[in-house]
């Protein structure tokens, strides 16, 4: 009895012993043979690389307004080839997210992809609400959509970002570098139910680095007003201005109408998405007549009290150039000229001038150059070589016409006289974040003398010239009209066609402002001192009562306590 | 012959006390013990050791979750923060104000003549 009971507890232990040796083996073969490939298969069950994408930065105007900022937005993917009834996916999704169904089944029906996108930075709350019914075969990312809260205003100026967070026009382009970031990535390990338990890799994501412009939006919303009322009025093409501060040549408004809101960047007609006022140019006419006064003062050859008897219309070459207005012959100063406006006068200086030395101040004054501000695209204008001037040149370049040039030229031009001489390089930005403000460029292009010949002229103008309609209540202005036909394709002129301009600079006694605007093609009326002078008018009025500028014409009460 | 008498009882000698044995000496079952004894504070103490380990391997997974939870709720943060900046922004929008004023207050832009200034000497 007590043999068989052995015998079979001897039985019992070896059925165990020969039950832990397949398991040992077992083991063996599972932690030796076959360890790293199954290793690397559990890595890439628990494992998983998610990328970190960096926030763009917030662009703000020169007050802290925010004018472009990122926001939380899902992209919505799909794998079609887990999608059983495609039809009935793409009419949630369509009735979801508001968009067209017939596209989203189109991709979806599609099985020979594997991953195709159905909607690109859509409300990220919409997007849950999609999420939350769980279909099979969806996949939503984060993603930040760029905003413009502001919608229309500064929309040329600012620009455009891309899909892919990358800009593509304006100013999102010209600072991508440091509105970008850069991206980071993690290796996390997660356990069954997806939870992170442990980073074993972690490189942080840079974030972009916000930028502050010398704009100000609510300067820049007066002005977009102002002009989409002067294009109204005056059923002109498009209409454009500037305001910058002449002491350091910060912009402070670059208007263009008509405009668009920068939200609906993609399905703006191309036209209108342009800063002309940087990249268009255009005929100067009477405006330009400033350069040649101030040519021809600081090459001491007139003062301001010089007079000339001028004819109703000159020879110059082949052609004869008239002024204006019809009248006899006259005797204007040079001071009387420019506050007319005459054309025989400005091209009798340009004469004594000549030249080579007209050439020379044309440059001198920036023109034919990009002035070098920091947006993309800038046109340096269109001026024509000295050596290349026909007999009759002299005869349209003085008075503005035969040159091109840009809005932004002109006015800091200006801004130079209106600075004792200096001239400033317009600039957008004020500063980066996390760095220093930007060195300002300033050269001397005429004595502070000959400047302030000039702006007491140019005060003639407003107060008994072309620019009346210019005039500020209580402000002394300095500034001078222009009005100039518009090139045609023949290398003539188009009949009708005219661009109508006033640029002035306001306090004239101490300015702080200068202002340009440009209208094109302005029905009803052709003169700048007619169409443009009044917007000028409205824009610098409204900007010195912002900014708190006092008056400095004495029909204002002031109190001195 | 001599006659014994009754004589006084002779006082009992105790029997003077036998040396104590000694035990034969116990080695082996003490010794037995005390290792027995020994190896359970071992077994005790690295339990408690390896007790330990796991606590705070749970502990760093629980922060990790902690973690991960808190990043989470961080970009959420950030994205309502940006919401709010947006809004913020186009409130501000000068347009709005002015027309907002205008409706609602009748208030319209001071003209030049209606502005009085006041120089402060300093």
């Amino acid at each position: 009895m007590s043999r068989l009971v052995n015998r079979r507890i001897r039985l019992l232990l070896a059925v165990l012993v020969l039950a832990f040796a397949v398991l040992l083996l077992r083991a063996a073969w599972l932690q030796g043979v076959r360890a790293q490939s199954l290793s690397r298969l559990g890595q890439t069950q628990h494992r998983e690389q998610v990328a970190l994408p960096a926030s763009r930065g917030t662009i703000f105007d020169r007050t802290g307004v925010r004018l472009a900022l990122g926001e939380q937005a899902t992209t919505v993917y799909a794998d079609p080839m887990q999608i059983r009834n495609p039809r009935r996916v793409a009419a949630i999704v369509g009735q979801t997210l508001g968009i067209d169904p017939r596209a989203a089944y189109a991709s979806l029906a599609d099985r020979t992809r594997g991953f195709v996108y159905l909607a690109r930075q859509v409300d990220a709350a919409q997007a849950a609400g999609l999420a939350h019914r769980k279909i099979p075969g969806l996949g939503f990312l984060p993603e930040e959509r760029r905003s413009y809260p502001q919608g229309t205003v500064g929309a040329q100026v600012l620009g455009y970002v891309g899909v892919d967070d990358k800009g593509l026009a304006g100013l999102e382009v010209q600072y991508d570098h440091d509105l970008a970031g850069a991206a980071g990535h993690q290796t996390l390990v997660k356990d069954p139910s997806g939870h992170v338990i442990d980073v074993l890799d972690d490189r942080p994501e840079r974030q972009g680095r916000d930028v502050t412009l010398t704009l100000d939006h609510t300067i820049q919303a007066n002005a977009e007003e102002i002009l989409r009322e002067t294009v109204a009025k005056w059923n002109a093409k498009s209409a454009t201005a500037i305001v910058l501060d002449p002491r350091t040549g910060a912009v402070l408004a670059m208007a263009v109408e008509p405009g668009y809101d920068a939200n609906r960047y993609p399905s703006a007609p191309r036209d209108l998405q342009r800063d002309r006022a940087v990249t268009d140019t255009y005929e100067p006419g009477s405006t330009f007549k400033v350069v040649t006064v101030a040519a021809a003062l600081s090459e001491r050859l007139v003062s301001p009290s010089t007079e000339f008897t001028l004819p109703y219309s000159i020879h110059v070459a082949d052609r004869v150039i008239h002024d204006a207005e019809p009248r006899g012959t006259i005797r204007f100063s040079v001071a009387q000229i420019l506050a007319h406006s005459s054309n025989v006068g400005a091209i009798t200086l340009a004469e004594l001038l000549g030249r080579d030395r007209l050439a020379s101040w044309i440059s001198r004054f920036g023109f034919g150059h990009s002035t070098g501000i920091d947006f993309p695209g800038e046109s340096p204008g269109i001026v024509l070589p000295a050596a290349k001037w026909s007999g009759s040149t002299i005869g349209n370049v003085p008075i503005g016409q035969g040159i091109a040039v840009t809005p932004v030229q002109m006015a800091a031009a200006y801004a130079a006289i209106a600075n004792r001489g200096v001239w400033s390089r317009p600039h957008l930005l004020d500063h980066v974040e996390g760095g220093g403000r930007p060195s300002l460029r300033h050269r001397r292009i005429m004595s502070p003398g000959v400047a302030s010949q000039l702006m007491m002229m140019l005060k003639d103008v407003v107060a008994e010239g072309t620019g009346t309609y210019a005039a500020i209540p209580g402000y002394q202005v300095a500034g001078k009209t222009g009005t100039a036909q518009k090139p045609d394709a023949q290398g003539g002129y188009a009949n009708g066609q005219y661009v109508a301009s006033f640029v002035g600079t306001v306090p004239a006694s101490r300015p702080r402002l200068v202002v340009l605007v440009a209208v094109d093609e302005p029905r009803g009326a052709i003169f700048g001192g007619v169409v443009a002078a009044p917007a000028f008018q409205q824009i610098a009025s409204f900007d010195l009562r912002y900014l708190e500028i006092a008056p400095d014409a004495p029909t204002i009460s002031t109190t001195t306590p | 012959m001599a006659a014994w008498t009754a004589a006084a009882p002779r006082p009992e000698r105790t029997a003077p006390p036998r040396p104590r044995s000694r035990p034969p000496a116990p080695k082996p079952r003490v010794a037995a013990q005390r290792r027995v004894t020994g190896g359970v504070v071992w077994i005790v103490a690295l339990a408690i050791l390896l007790a330990g380990v796991v606590a705070m391997n749970v502990a760093v997974l629980r922060l990790n979750m902690t973690l991960d939870h808190l990043g989470r709720q961080r970009a959420q943060l950030r994205a309502d923060n940006a919401a709010l900046f947006s809004h913020l922004s186009s409130a501000a929008a000068t347009g709005r104000i002015q027309e907002l004023a205008m409706k609602r207050l009748g208030y319209v832009p001071a003209t030049a003549e209606q502005t009085d200034y006041i120089h402060l000497k300093p």
